[in-house]
């Protein structure tokens, strides 16, 4: 009884096949011929007389996807562009809104258009927090204001203990602690966030590199 | 960085004859170390190919269909002797420092 290698050179190939499925047909096509050739010279060679050894053979000729990886993975240009725009995007998101808003809007339009970040630092970066520092500076504007007409006008506290003036949760110290919190993760959060961002960055520039250029 | 060096080995290997595929990685997989899974080089020679470091042409095979031999043009040699020197210059700088490490 003699082992047939037919199975399991057609699965090894239909494997490659949809590894290589974002490949150019013709690139597909050529990369599929070469490599069923190179398996049949190696059997050739060597002929498999059972299936765990012409499984050694398709180790050897790899992993389908590491192959197809091989072709696409090139010297990117992208890794060596500098990194302005990026670094002006986190920026704006952070500072942006000081400048009618508008500085921010635009570093969400670069940070959607960048091909560094991945979905989810795209949502991160929109909303925590749309506005960025600005928010939180307005936010905090406006609460001091407020807090300052609470105590002053509206709410007075007499020394024989009487009250005149509405005095609404403001004295309450839960609510002072809750919004100090509130006004602190505001202030925090697009720092936070910026700060994510460029890690984020760096290791996006990082990754592709490895390949020494003459 | 051994992707970036081996196409230099590849090219290397083409200056001296011309070879097809299987025939090539035989010749690299001799050298320990340097070809992890066979079948990256053919993407690799792919590109060569499209950065007219190489050119191919078929020829009949003895035994079995006919086969793509892969030689180096000019500009290979030219991109080949330019990283030799590099090489050269980058390995004396290298064993400078790590070179009385060998085990």
């Amino acid at each position: 009884m003699s082992y047939d290698p037919e199975p399991e050179i057609n699965h090894y190939l239909s494997r490659l096949s949809s590894a290589a499925h974002d490949l150019p047909k013709a690139k597909r096509r050529e990369l599929l011929n070469e490599i069923e050739q190179h398996i049949r010279q190696a059997l050739a060679e060597t002929p498999c007389a059972t299936q765990a050894e012409m499984l050694t053979l398709l180790d050897q000729v790899g992993d389908p996807t590491e192959i197809v990886a091989a072709g696409t993975e090139e010297p990117e240009q992208a890794s060596t562009r500098s990194a302005g725009w990026e670094i002006a995007t986190i920026l704006l998101l952070l500072l942006g809104g000081f400048v009618f808003l508008v500085g921010w809007l635009v570093g969400v339009m670069l940070l959607w258009s960048s091909n560094v970040w991945t979905l989810r630092d795209k949502l991160l970066g929109t909303f925590v927090i749309p506005g960025g520092l600005a928010t939180a500076v307005l936010l905090i504007g406006n609460v001091l204001f407020a807090g300052a007409l609470g105590s002053s006008s509206a709410c007075v506290h007499h020394l024989d203990g009487t009250t005149t003036g509405s005095c609404t949760g403001g004295t309450s110290t839960f609510a002072v602690i809750g919004i100090t919190l509130g006004l602190a993760l505001v202030l925090i959060a697009p720092l936070v966030t910026a700060a994510y961002l460029k890690r984020r960055l760096n290791k996006q520039k990082q990754r592709p590199a490895a390949t020494p250029q003459p | 960085m051994r992707r970036g060096v081996l196409q230099y080995c590849v090219l290397a290997l083409l200056a001296e004859e011309k070879r097809y595929g299987f025939d090539l990685v035989k010749a690299l997989g001799e050298v320990e170390g340097m070809v992890t899974s066979e079948g990256t080089i053919y993407p690799l020679l792919s590109r060569l190919r499209r950065d007219g470091l190489v050119e191919t042409s078929w020829q009949e095979s003895p035994s079995g269909p006919p086969r793509r031999y892969y030689s180096v043009t000019a500009a290979g040699r030219a991109a080949l002797e330019v990283f030799a020197e590099e090489w050269n210059r980058f390995r004396d700088a290298v064993d400078h420092f790590i070179g009385g490490r060998r085990p």
